[in-house]
């Protein structure tokens, strides 16, 4: 007699796919493309990418310049290689600063009562109502502007992001039954959102950092477009595309490469995030996609 | 239904002193001298007196900070340092480009993204789905103003069918107006349609699981018919709070647009006036923009209640 399957396992022949989401697999690959060439940028390039050569200005495709040169004769792929370097140094800065801010004052407003929680999340509604962009322009209007106002200001911009996830997915952990025993067991609500909350929502808030860094990366292109982000002469792909739009007649190429590069990078964590939602936390994967 | 309302006006009003406290905090706050920035560091020390005398910074901060704040309720909102004009009209002049671009790139979002939305839910599982949510899962990933870019290369340089840059006014000409608008609202709406749509899909489905609608289709609906009668008024609750929440998104976006565009908007002041050191200016535009922000939202909290009969009986 064949044994009765326990409740609630897989019916026989339909045992769940250990494969892992398509999605998962292609933003791994874009991402760790793009980590890849950030990594290879510092120990080579095809060319220095801020070399200059007036007679070689908006070469093609060519075996010396893969993508061509723009109009100061810069190597495109160099430039590119080391934008991407840039790139994800902003993000993980402007990421860390709100995962470090925002975390800490969602765990504040879950444990320690309710006008405190009132207080945190009205002040993440009025941040949130600065998006990157505005906060860029304030801070470089102070200071000058440049890749730490950018990442400062996109970093604090998602502060609010972060503390909303954080409250949200530890409210649920904090009223199961082992958080309650730890609190008959008297620890503080500090120690238990430490010791307890954070492990278990940890998963949320890997999901939401790859998110959120596709979104950093949206941000910083914008801000260095607008010439509030990295400054000349270090490449940036969000620079390379406002430089492209004086010469789209002469070489419309210039503006293809880093608006594909900036398309590819955020498709990669955007991706990356939804495969990882799927395969971390199931019950968040009916979300939009 | 009055209490609610009446708790998140207190509440819109708390956030806009916040707002403003954090946009009057950043620039009068932090370390460094706005006089000294305004001037340069060649700047006498006389000079700087007096100009510091002149914007009041030789008041207390608090005090400077109720200038200001009692200047923006009554609607002054100084002067601009450099152009010596007041600032109150610039804004009200520059709005009257930015608000039309942001309503027509949301217009656009929607135009688009819900007959798709709702026509990849209905077709669910279907390469047809499957094609529309990779066609806006690509669209997210793609940067605004790079989207005005390739339009820019495609439609002015190559077919030469619409201006590249460069504004008409409404008044002037209403075709030359629209004809300017195209090219920048396309841009700001394709991006939000792309985000839009997954939205859409997904509230869709999430209706078309629901009890009413198979009780519906129960009674002879067909599937198009249900999801049209009892669907879409249903799945449009969430999408209410969605677009206010994008909208703060969308102005963020017509400062991007308006500088890839050569649009006179506040967008393009805000750059101009931050690049200048016209800290006032910044100051005024920036309070202006997040008030609009933090008035969506709050219309948006009401709206809410209004549609959804069940939240206004809890």
């Amino acid at each position: 007699m064949a044994a009765e399957p326990l409740p609630g396992a897989a019916p026989a022949g339909k045992a769940p796919s250990r494969r892992p989401p398509l999605s998962l697999l292609l933003g791994g690959v874009l991402v760790g493309g793009v980590v890849a060439t950030a990594l290879l940028s510092f120990l080579w390039t095809p060319h220095d990418p801020t070399a200059v050569q007036t007679a070689n200005t908006f070469a093609g495709l060519s075996s010396e310049h893969w993508l061509g040169t723009d109009q100061y004769g810069r190597d495109l792929i160099s430039m590119l290689m080391v934008g991407s370097r840039n790139t994800l140094f902003v993000g993980v800065l402007a990421v860390g600063i709100a995962i470090s801010v925002g975390i800490p004052l969602g765990g504040l407003a879950v444990t320690r009562g309710r006008l405190t929680d009132e207080a945190v999340m009205r002040a993440s509604d009025v941040i949130y109502a600065f998006p990157p962009v505005l906060l860029a322009i304030l801070l470089s209007a102070t200071f000058s502007p440049g890749t730490a106002a950018a990442m400062t200001a996109i970093g604090i911009a998602y502060i609010p992001v972060f503390a909303r996830v954080t409250r949200g997915a530890a409210m649920s952990v904090l009223g199961r039954e082992f958080t309650l025993a730890a609190r008959a067991y008297g620890r503080r609500p500090g120690y238990i959102f430490v010791r307890h909350a954070l492990p278990n929502i940890s998963s949320v808030l890997i999901v939401q950092a790859t998110v959120m860094f596709a979104l950093a990366i949206l941000a910083e292109a914008a801000l260095s477009y607008l010439g509030l982000g990295t400054q000349p002469p270090a490449p940036s792909w969000g620079r390379m595309l406002r430089d492209s739009q004086t010469y789209l007649t002469l070489s419309p190429s210039l503006a293809v490469w880093p608006g594909l590069a900036i398309a590819a990078s955020v498709l990669g964590f955007n991706l990356l995030g939804d495969g990882l939602r799927d395969r971390l936390d199931p019950r968040l994967a009916r979300g939009p996609r | 239904m009055a209490v609610y309302v009446v708790r998140r006006v207190v509440i819109f009003t708390l956030s806009l002193v916040l707002a403003s406290m954090l946009v009057f905090g950043v620039l009068a706050v932090l370390p460094g001298d706005p006089a000294q920035v305004i001037l340069g560091e060649q700047a006498t020390e006389e000079n700087l007196a007096v100009l510091r005398a002149e914007m009041g910074l030789d008041q207390p901060v608090w005090r400077q900070y109720l200038d200001w704040a009692s200047g923006l309720v009554r609607g002054d909102f100084g002067t601009s340092y450099v152009s010596q004009a007041a600032i109150g009209p610039m804004i009200a002049q520059r709005l009257q480009v930015t608000i039309p671009l942001a309503l027509l790139g949301l217009a656009l979002a929607v135009a688009v993204a819900t007959p798709l939305g709702v026509y990849a839910a209905s077709r669910h599982g279907r390469w047809v789905d499957t094609a529309i949510s990779a066609g806006s899962q690509i669209g997210i990933a793609i940067p605004a103003f790079w989207t005005g870019i390739l339009l820019v290369m495609l439609v002015s340089v190559y077919l030469g069918w619409l201006p590249s840059g460069g504004f008409v006014p409404l008044a002037t000409d209403p075709v030359g107006w629209l004809r300017s608008m195209a090219l920048p609202a396309l841009s700001l709406g394709l991006v939000q349609a792309s985000i839009l749509t997954r939205y859409v899909r997904s509230a869709v489905l999430e209706v078309l699981r629901e009890d009413f609608v198979r009780t519906a289709r129960a009674k002879g609906l067909t599937r198009t018919k249900a999801l049209l009668r009892h669907g879409l008024r249903n799945a449009a609750i969430p999408l209410v709070t969605l677009l206010g929440l994008q909208f703060g998104f969308l102005f963020a976006g017509t400062v991007v647009i308006e500088n890839v565009f050569f649009l006179p908007g506040l967008g393009r002041m805000i750059l101009q006036a931050a690049n200048g050191r016209d800290l006032l200016l910044v100051q005024g535009t920036v309070m202006v923009l997040t008030f609009a922000i933090l008035l969506v939202n709050f219309l948006v909290d009401v709206a809410y209640r209004v549609i959804d009969p069940r939240l206004r009986a809890s």
